[in-house]
């Protein structure tokens, strides 16, 4: 029964040679010019696809790590709708009077620090990836003139993930001064919220920290400068979106409890 | 590296992930069919002792309710269409040879085999599986005390549909990237073919929704295990006890009701939206005309989707919505009519005094109209508040949504299995093969008139009142055993017709594995079809050194010219000018 | 003029349609009755920010695509 179909190789063979500085796009530097190059209005989308100039696969890896994003946003809606939905929301006791048990959860002060580094680690962050497209170096490496972008990125990179893990240090140290104000998880509707939100968000800042984390060693081992940019510039859009979705909840938090 | 195992099980070839959803939808179709047919039997035959397992209890019923349509929602009617068509076809639909994130893909599927195998190794647990219905409505769903499934099962049902939340957001994300940035030149958003459109919508759907069915699923996990009430009343009665969550909160099931509507009507959608796109393109194909009213039909497709994402509360007429907003969803509802009704105005008129050529897929397609007007009709009926009142818990719905969304994206899915087999047997050196005719039209009138046989006669029960989710009709005791027992005729004709129906599928299976054996050999382009995946230079057993040939599209598909008893058929990717065309 | 009579005549006959009103079972009045007007309230704001949230989701990828061509 030979029906079967036959795979084909899912990634075109790079017909490019990396020593020689060829990024598939035919040998033509990385920099985001519009233009093909070849004068005449030639505009890269009129070529086929994987000939679409140096960003191709970067423009379609941030397009899908946006839509990612997106979905993750409708995740924090929801839980946001809930929020406000819980929020006013009681039920009539035994004595048929009406209660609702919502007390808001007193915002740990150490919440404003946090916010503080979380968006000193986003400037960090957007230092990092802009250093990726800084022109010179990307010329310089296109030559052959060794990693200067791995060097001038990593620091920035290894700064967020400092910043990154203080932040989620601190989001534990308001668990516990929550905690040793007798203020739990079943307290009370509104820290049900609390510890939910702040924990859901801590997630995503883990994951996003394993993201840095292969960034980072992205920027050691790959050679090919535009997966480096690629690793770089998704973890970055995703740190920053961690970041606006923390400034939303953390609003939230404080001023519509 | 090369070894069969990574070409063909943990491959990242899009052709490949699309045959492995398409045999994982078909398993889960065979089990959910098998399930439905034990329900079917037990309403009627209730004395029947089950091999294996003894006499089917009240619960046992609502888990096979459950596991029903866990199954065939989540793992026929999404993966089928949306992953397994979805890859098999379309990237070579807009002129690309891959997907955009091939690694994402294989994990997609294996996720959901993953989901899949946790779903159904939930039988076996301590309590068997969940009952509470595919919705698992809270308190039922909350607290592990409600029913027998309600503890480990309904764990394993919520682990299982979290993780296919994930797969399919994953798979959707690849879809709508692959559609946005990988089609070939020329191929502008009105010369997307139909099919396209429909796989681009339900995969926006599944982005937006899927996430908030994970947030849902999240907040019912924390209802049962970490002492919370979102979703439980305060001094709730659970099975004869009251409820004393470790807080006693001030949940409240509607909230739940709105969170997995939220998602669960553009999840009907998303199985159906393909179906959609995929008729338009068949009936034009098949009867040589151009699509009636082609960026019309564009537009309409992206309606239904977004119209879709605001009608979620139609499902919770008689759950306690304040009539007004009931009034704003039934409104916001009753306006997808228009849409669906312009789509089935563009079939009739594409097909309208044309000479159709009537292949087995053709025949499917327009068995898709039949069900989508016949099922469809319904819609409207059930959008008012006031009628749904009485129908909503009936048998009525139950007719309503198997012909709309489980009848008619089957049929969707007959018509691509027998249109793109030739591509799905194509291999390198060999052309593939066709599916057999004969049998095929066998197929199709013995499912069709099944189906009806099926699920019209619910209607009529419905209309007497019997009630969903009842594991028993005979032996209720007054008025309401009366109301059941007059039922009962109808039952069994309808018991009898399912019967038949499903054996009506052995003749697909039978075509399916005559036709991988022995099946006749395809020619290039079988169906004179206009659309990229016929494509000489796409097509499965295409050359190697075709794999560098530029894909270039000229125009719209489905541009076939009848001209003084000339048919002239323009593929997509053929640059001849027409002639005699008036400009539009 | 005369087609904006028109337009104004078939959207307030839309209004006066059935369904522009408040329908719902007795469970359901009696349900909404008994919720103070704050939970209601909150309800409302909840739907529109699910679904305003989707449907701008929904149109800005489109836009994307439309910007795409």
């Amino acid at each position: 029964m030979p029906t079967t179909i036959t795979p084909t190789s899912t990634e075109p063979k790079p017909k490019r040679h990396l020593e020689d500085h060829d990024h598939g796009s035919g040998r033509r530097p990385p920099t985001d010019k519009r233009t093909g190059g070849g004068g005449d209005n030639e505009n890269w989308n009129d070529r086929p696809n994987g000939h679409r100039g140096p960003r191709e696969r970067l423009i379609r890896y941030r397009m899908g790590i946006f839509f990612a994003l997106a979905s993750d946003l409708m995740f924090f809606v929801a839980i946001v709708s809930t929020f406000f939905v819980s929020q006013s929301t009681g039920h009539f006791d035994a004595y048929n009077n009406y209660v609702n048990e919502w007390s808001p959860t007193l915002i740990p002060p150490i919440l404003w620090l946090n916010t503080i580094v979380l968006i000193l680690s986003s400037i960090t962050m957007e230092t990092a990836r802009r250093r990726m497209f800084h022109e010179v170096d990307v010329m310089d490496e296109w030559l052959g003139l060794g990693k200067p972008i791995t060097r001038a990125a990593i620091p920035w990179v290894a700064a967020t993930v400092v910043l990154g893990i203080i932040f989620l240090i601190g989001q534990w140290i308001a668990w516990t001064q929550l905690a040793l104000q007798h203020v739990f998880f079943l307290s009370n509707p509104s820290s049900h919220f609390f510890y939910l939100i702040t924990g859901v968000h801590g997630i995503h800042l883990i994951l996003g920290i394993f993201g840095l984390g292969a960034a980072l060693i992205g920027l050691y081992v790959s050679r090919s400068l535009e997966t480096r940019q690629i690793m770089v510039d998704c973890a970055s859009w995703y740190w920053h979106s961690m970041g606006i979705f923390w400034l939303f909840l953390f609003t939230l938090l404080v001023f519509f409890q | 590296m090369n070894s069969p195992l990574r070409r063909y099980l943990f491959s990242t070839d899009h052709r490949v992930i699309g045959v492995q959803y398409l045999v994982l939808a078909l398993v889960s179709v065979t089990i959910g069919t098998l399930l439905s047919l034990l329900m079917r039997i037990h309403l009627v035959w209730p004395d029947r002792i089950l091999p294996f397992h003894g006499p089917i209890l009240p619960e046992d019923y609502l888990a096979l309710v459950t596991i029903h349509g866990t199954i065939m929602l989540f793992f026929v009617l999404t993966t089928a269409p949306q992953s397994g068509f979805g890859n098999l076809i379309l990237p070579a639909q807009i002129g690309s040879r891959r997907m955009a994130f091939p690694l994402a893909n294989a994990i997609s599927f294996w996720l959901t085999a993953v989901a899949l195998v946790i779903l159904l190794s939930s039988t076996f647990v301590p309590g068997g599986s969940a009952i509470s219905g595919w919705t698992a409505y809270p308190p039922f769903s909350a607290v592990a005390s409600a029913g027998p499934g309600q503890g480990a099962g309904m764990d394993m049902w919520l682990a299982s549909i979290a993780v296919f939340a994930v797969a399919g957001t994953i798979g959707a994300i690849n879809t709508l990237v692959t559609i946005i940035k990988l089609r070939c030149e020329g191929m502008t958003w009105d010369r997307i073919p139909l099919t396209v459109w429909g796989w681009f919508t339900a995969a926006l759907l599944s982005v937006i929704a899927f996430s908030v069915l994970l947030a849902a699923l999240l907040l019912l996990f924390c209802d049962r295990h970490a002492g919370t009430s979102f979703f439980v009343p305060t001094g709730d009665l659970v099975s004869g006890v009251i409820h004393a969550a470790r807080h006693p909160g001030n949940g409240s099931p509607l909230l739940w009701l709105h969170l997995f509507w939220f998602f669960g009507h553009p999840e009907v959608y998303i199985s159906i939206l393909p179906g959609l796109g995929l008729t338009s393109m068949l009936l034009a194909n098949f009867s040589g005309r151009r699509v009636f009213a082609y960026k019309t039909m564009i537009v309409t497709t992206l309606l239904i989707g977004f119209l879709g994402i605001m009608l979620w509360g139609h499902h919770m007429f008689v759950a306690g919505l304040n009539p007004y907003a009931a009034s704003a969803f039934a409104v916001s509802t009753m306006a997808i009519a228009i849409p669906a009704s312009a789509k089935v105005l563009s079939w009739l008129a594409t097909v309208w005094s044309s000479r159709p050529r009537y292949t087995t897929a053709m025949l499917f397609s327009l068995g898709f109209v039949s069900l989508f007007i016949t099922g469809g009709l319904t819609g409207p009926v059930l959008a008012q508040p006031i009628l749904d009142e009485y129908l909503h818990n009936t048998f009525f719905v139950v007719a309503h949504f198997h012909l709309i969304m489980a009848m008619a994206a089957i049929f969707g899915l007959f018509a691509a299995t027998y249109y793109w087999f030739p591509l799905m047997t194509a291999r390198s050196g060999r052309s593939g093969r066709m599916m057999s005719e004969r049998l095929g039209r066998l197929h199709f009138w013995a499912t069709i008139v099944g189906a009806y046989a099926t699920f019209l006669p619910m209607h009529l029960t419905g209309l007497m009142g019997e009630p969903r989710h009842y594991a028993q009709l005979i032996g209720v005791p007054n008025a309401a055993g009366h109301l059941l027992a007059g039922t009962l005729p109808l039952n069994r004709f309808i018991t009898w017709s399912a019967i038949f129906l499903a054996a009506a599928q052995l003749l697909f299976f039978a075509n399916l594995i005559h036709s991988l054996l022995r099946g006749k050999p395809a020619p290039p382009n079988p169906w004179q079809a206009t659309t990229l995946e016929w494509h000489p230079a796409l097509y499965p057993n295409a050359p190697v050194e075709a794999a560098a040939e530029r894909i270039v599209v000229y125009r719209q598909p489905c541009e076939y010219q009848s001209s003084a008893g000339e048919e002239l058929i323009l593929p997509q990717w053929s640059s001849e000018a027409i002639p005699n065309i008036k400009p539009e | 003029m005369k087609r904006t009579a028109f337009n104004a005549l078939l959207f307030l006959a839309l209004l006066s349609a059935v369904p522009a009103f408040a329908q719902g079972c007795t469970q359901c009045r009696d349900n909404t009755a008994a919720t103070p007007p704050a939970t209601q309230r909150a309800y409302r704001h909840a739907i529109v920010l699910m679904a305003s949230a989707g449907c701008g989701l929904f149109i800005a990828t489109l836009v994307l695509l439309k910007r795409q061509d």
